[in-house]
């Protein structure tokens, strides 16, 4: 297990950071905090699930020119953590160049990857322009398994080596599992395994019924079966996390649950715990994310696939007043994804929520 | 151990590799206080455009965007990639004691991510990025 150095608490800790989430929190900033950025949907891959229906490249994917300008307008607005996922991410040929370019402007970078075609030298390569974190995503330790999952021979081993890889780096690491009928027994020893690996975050999701894993006539009974099912795991996973000294959050909205499985007293102890937000249930659309789409189109977070604007000829200053965005920081509508989901319509309270309305 | 002189010329360095890079759109002055035996040693600086500039000496923090005040350790280890900054400020290595937003915050970051990937180039030969396709192959999903 990689060690963390223990540290003092600053004196005045972090007072300026408090302020500016609470400001998020109130949806005050003139732009998101965040973005999860589709840069492309072309992948290697065929997850049975994949929530971005990956598989070939769109043929209106934002040019290098285009995407460099929209990172121009992040840092101008102060959108200081990109995720750059897709798809393959490293399938853009320009991807080390965007990275290059997003921390030359001081925006913090993570990358989601299969890791199928991820090496050493990839890994030294992100590091050298500047990018801080690595995810990949599990369905289970059994390799046969995830390989089935993902549709590709030797897809696990390939998740594993870049984890690993970006450990030796010093980069931020997380894997993220979607939680399953198949990957739900794995959840526990998965979550073994990231701590005895030294993994600094372990990040559990629910399935959402969108992209390749909707469609079905029984969208509506598996998203709710699907909801369950994350709050069984996350329920056990705090058990476990217990036995570790790892505290695992409650929620009630059941959407993406990051999990630091550093030391509460270590520097590496993720800010967003330290201050409480990632332990703060409720749905963070309108306040500290959106996500962009490879031709630019961008929609409230990932698995609400309603279009709120194109940063092909907006500003993200301009799109973060979107009717939806500012609906929703006025309402508690719950998750907009099942909104989405169970009703058709985003701006609508989530059915699945007792909370919302 | 680092000293401040040290690293007053590692800050000037920083700004020169940032000079060469795409500016902040509007100004930006950052003081540095760095702790010194019992006290501290302030530098600052200016970066906007052709006025950028790097100056020993303490500025009225009503004058600053950015104020920080850390050691020449911390800042020397930060500077070479060492230190993550998110880990030097969670770890109170970094006290942010004035930011008025995330931009002016974002344009720091910069000076420093601009000055540790160049010291990384240099040190390791490689300066190509813009334009190259993955080595190992991944550009090939272009095709699918």
């Amino acid at each position: 297990m990689t060690a963390h150095a223990a540290v003092e608490a600053p004196a005045a800790p972090l007072a300026w950071l408090d302020r500016y989430l609470e400001r998020a929190r109130d949806g005050e900033l003139d732009a998101p905090p965040s973005a999860f950025w589709i840069v492309t949907r072309a992948c290697n891959l065929r997850c049975s699930y994949c929530f971005a229906s990956a598989g070939r490249r769109d043929p209106d994917e934002l040019t290098t020119a285009e995407a460099v300008r929209v990172l121009d307008d992040f840092a101008e607005n102060g959108v200081v953590h990109v995720t750059f996922l897709g798809g393959e991410p490293l399938g853009r040929r320009d991807i080390f160049e965007l990275i290059d370019h997003a921390t030359d402007l001081g925006i913090y970078v993570a990358i989601l990857t299969n890791g199928l075609l991820t090496d050493r030298r990839t890994v030294a390569r992100l590091a050298d322009v500047g990018c801080e974190g690595l995810g990949v995503s599990l369905d289970s330790d059994d390799p046969a398994v995830h390989d089935a999952v993902r549709g590709t021979a030797g897809s696990h081993a390939g998740a594993l080596r870049s984890i690993r890889e970006a450990i030796d780096r010093g980069m931020r690491t997380s894997i993220r599992v979607v939680t399953t009928e198949r990957s739900a027994p794995a959840v526990p020893r998965l979550f073994e395994w990231a701590l005895a690996e030294g993994v600094d975050e372990f990040i559990l999701l629910p399935l959402f019924a969108v992209g390749r894993a909707a469609g079905t006539p029984d969208d509506r009974r598996a998203d709710v079966a699907s909801k369950e099912l994350f709050f069984r795991s996350l329920a056990r996973l705090r058990e476990l996390g217990a036995t570790h000294g790892v505290d695992v959050p409650h929620q009630t909205i059941g959407c993406i649950q990051p999990i630091d499985l550093t030391p509460p007293e270590s520097a590496a102890h993720h800010v967003g715990y330290r201050l409480g937000f990632e332990r703060s249930s409720g749905c963070k659309v309108g306040r500290f994310t959106v996500s962009v789409q490879p031709n630019g189109d961008v929609y409230p977070c990932p698995f609400v696939h309603h279009r709120i604007g194109s940063l092909r000829s907006q500003g993200i200053r301009e799109i973060w007043q979107a009717p939806l965005l500012r609906l929703a920081r006025r309402e508690q509508l719950g998750c907009l994804a099942r909104s989405m989901i169970h009703t058709g319509r985003p701006d609508v309270p989530d059915p699945t929520d007792a909370a919302a309305g | 151990m680092t000293s401040c002189d040290a690293i007053a010329e590692e800050l000037r360095a920083a700004l020169d590799v940032y000079r060469a890079g795409k500016p902040a759109r509007s100004p930006v002055t950052v003081l540095y206080e760095l702790s010194d035996g019992d006290g501290f040693r302030s530098y600052h600086t200016r970066i906007a455009g052709d006025e950028s500039r790097f100056a020993e000496g303490a500025l009225d923090y009503a004058e600053c965007d950015v104020v920080i005040r850390t050691t020449p350790e911390a800042l020397h280890r930060i500077l070479a990639g060492e230190l993550a900054g998110r880990e030097a400020v969670m770890s109170g290595a970094l006290d942010i004691r004035k930011v008025p937003s995330m931009q002016k915050l974002m344009v720091l970051r910069a000076l420093f991510s601009r000055y540790t990937k160049a010291r990384r180039r240099q040190a390791s030969g490689d300066c190509v990025v813009a334009g190259e396709a993955p080595a190992d192959g991944a550009g090939g999903l272009a095709a699918r």
